[in-house]
């Protein structure tokens, strides 16, 4: 810069120069702090609404898996199954069939395995009420704590929520409600996020007291790549793949065990097949195999959060609610034989289903979907690909860990010659890789993207023996973003 | 008054500190707004989302420098953000790329008050006018300036040069100390 007097002169001079602002900058200054703050406190209402739908829809649908888990029969009923058969009618299968279908259920109730399984679903209801006491400590704690948001906790109902669930724990006497019990009560001490941003969005919880927050206080701190928050959804064809071809499959040892003990046992009247049964309908010109499965449709809803590490780069986290279904076909008729019918046995509903259409069409294949909800948690990396701003294409891709929260499924068991429907042949916890292509679609307001998705599942869908397959679902996802 | 202190203060989140803060450079801030806008609302607006910017990102002021320039550089800052934005602004910052102008040796004395002369300085088309803020008063290079607003050096030292002698009439003419007969039409951007 030329430093002779003139711009010596100029730069005193400017320097003096002052003005007097008016009041209303001061107040514009405010309100430009404010709104972010409203924007936050949207963008939270924008997840927690969703959230608490599908965590909600999530513990329904949780429960309602291990209510109809005990009417499933997972043992190859075969004595139940003689008596509809040669009833031959589906009220013969409601009425001749329930008395030992419920002595075949009843054995199963009592076995160990269905047993845990209606413990652990109860045990799970209680996780689900400790998460729930849990955020509530945590947001109690972090009041506490800082009490940088101006809200005041008495904390007494807090406690007193940690209290039931630990109530609720030992009582129920299992191991995850006591766990779950101590954590809620570990986690109250731990300040926590929702419950300062619960607090901001003027939600009122129990036992929280709120003071008017000065909105200058808080717009200070920024990160300069905020979470933003949005809704996502999706629709599309699942199908299960396995390379060895025996997709839905299971060789289950305990079951081959306890369809031969129950067959013996309950057909005494029978010739002598024990052990030689199952072999004998898998082998004698493959009368029954699950040859098809087949695409069915998929659909999915959830709610994600992203944040951009930079221009091109950003992560996301989501919670879906992901239904899946494929189509088992039966490749040959169900034959009149009579223990072909009775190894169809699955629930009441489904039986009198199959075994109506087996009585109707002797000599046609049969059909069922198999249904499953999960809910998942895909954590994911978006790339964007090109420089546009009318048209931005991204590259997204990353791995979605799940959970089954019910399932209908029927899965053929090849070591006994039967379909059965058995959560707990299922791994409920899955893990999986998905990617896709979006396109930002220029629509003003809201930021949408729109594009092809697939995901695959890298664990095995059945939780023993040789086959399972791994879950696959190809379709398109839209993302709605403020 | 004690800036680390205020500084610290604000942070913590109290409002009164907020105002304090805003109240000791609010004024002076305005004077760097207003030589960059063409009337006194743009500057205050300016000086609204400069101080939005100053309170948003006051974590990030390290104490190595003086409070006060760095909220002055903010203004800066956002003053040619504005400036690029506002369509009222935008054809009269489009910098032509005009041969080399030298910088002319006079070097007059100002003898015009604060205001006579800053009001002559926002008479300045505003291409001239934010070049001759940023060089001759904030003390930016021609390459910093070429880097800020878009162009090369030598357009940022030509606009500069015209600037200079336009405005050196212009005071020259109001104080009614013409010594020299030079007659500066006022350049064509």
């Amino acid at each position: 810069m030329r430093d002779p007097k003139f711009e010596q002169e100029v730069q005193r001079k400017m320097h003096d120069l002052e003005f007097v602002p008016s009041e209303s900058v001061w107040a514009g200054i405010q309100r430009g702090i404010v709104p972010r703050e409203r924007r936050r406190v949207a963008a939270i209402l924008w997840w927690l609404f969703p959230g608490m739908v599908l965590l909600a829809g999530g513990i329904v649908m949780y429960r309602h898996s291990a209510s109809t888990g005990v009417v499933t029969s997972a043992a190859p009923v075969h004595g139940g199954s003689d008596a509809a058969g040669s009833s031959g009618s589906s009220g013969g299968s409601g009425a001749a069939g329930s008395g030992k279908t419920d002595g075949g259920m009843a054995e199963a109730v009592g076995g160990s395995a269905r047993g845990n399984k209606v413990d652990g679903s109860v045990a799970g209801s209680k996780v689900a009420t400790r998460a729930v006491g849990g955020v509530m400590a945590r947001s109690g704690g972090k009041d506490q704590l800082t009490n940088r948001t101006g809200v005041e906790s008495t904390a007494d109902g807090v406690a007193n929520v940690v209290a039931n669930v630990a109530v609720d724990g030992s009582m129920d006497g299992s191991s995850e409600g006591m766990v779950a019990a101590k954590r809620g009560s570990v986690l109250r001490f731990h300040p926590g996020l929702i419950g300062g941003l619960a607090a901001r969005a003027g939600v009122r919880a129990p036992g929280f007291v709120l003071r008017p927050v000065n909105p200058a206080v808080t717009g200070i701190r920024q990160p300069r790549h905020p979470w933003l928050v949005g809704f996502n959804f999706g629709g599309g064809g699942s199908s299960i793949y396995s390379a060895a071809g025996n997709a839905l499959v299971s060789l289950s040892s305990y079951n081959n065990n306890v369809a031969a003990s129950s067959y013996s046992y309950n057909n005494t009247s029978q010739p002598p097949r024990v052990n030689t049964t199952a072999f004998a309908l898998s082998a004698s010109g493959s009368k029954r195999n699950a040859t098809g499965v087949k695409v069915d449709y998929s659909y999915w809803a959830g709610i994600y959060g992203e944040k951009s590490l930079s221009a091109r780069l950003s992560v996301d986290i989501g919670l879906n609610l992901h239904y899946y279904s494929v189509l088992l076909q039966t490749a040959n008729p169900v034959s009149p034989y009579p223990p072909t019918s009775a190894s169809l046995f699955v629930n009441s509903a489904v039986t009198y289903s199959l075994n109506s259409s087996a009585a109707n069409s002797a000599n046609s294949g049969q059909s069922y979907v198999n249904s499953y909800y999960f809910l998942e948690l895909p954590l994911t990396v978006q790339w964007k690909l090109n420089h546009s701003r009318s048209l931005p294409v991204y590259w997204r891709g990353g791995a979605v860990f799940s959970y089954l929260m019910s399932s209908n499924g029927l899965y053929y068991d090849a070591s006994s010659g039967t379909y059965k429907s058995d959560n707990g042949a299922v791994r409920r916890p899955q893990a999986g890789v998905n990617s896709g292509l979006m396109v930002g679609l220029p629509v003003r307001g809201v930021q949408i993207q729109a594009g092809p998705e697939i995901q695959y599942a890298l664990s095995s869908m059945l939780t023993n023996g040789s086959g399972g397959g791994h879950m696959m679902y190809g379709g398109m996802r839209v993302a709605l973003m403020r | 008054m004690d800036h680390h202190q205020l500084v610290n203060d604000c942070l913590r989140g109290d409002a009164v500190a907020q105002r304090q803060l805003y109240n000791e450079f609010a004024g002076s801030m305005l004077g760097v707004c207003y030589r960059y806008t063409k009337s006194l609302p743009d500057a205050e607006d300016v000086l609204q989302e400069g101080f939005i910017m100053v309170f948003r990102n006051l974590h990030q002021f390290s104490f190595s420098g003086e409070l006060g320039g760095w909220i002055r550089r903010i203004m800066v800052n956002t003053a040619i953000n504005y400036l690029k934005k506002n369509s009222r602004y935008q054809t009269d910052l489009l910098f032509t790329e005009g041969g080399l102008h030298p910088v002319s040796d006079d070097d007059p004395e100002v003898t015009l008050s604060t205001k006579e002369l800053a009001e002559l300085i926002r008479q300045l088309p505003p291409g001239y006018q934010t070049i001759f803020n940023l060089h001759a008063i904030e003390g930016y290079s021609h390459v910093e300036i070429g880097r800020i607003l878009g162009i090369k050096e030598g357009t940022s030292r030509s606009q500069y040069a015209r600037a200079r002698a336009l405005l050196i009439t212009w005071i020259n003419k109001v104080s009614g100390a013409n010594k020299n007969e030079t007659t500066y039409a006022r350049p064509k951007v």
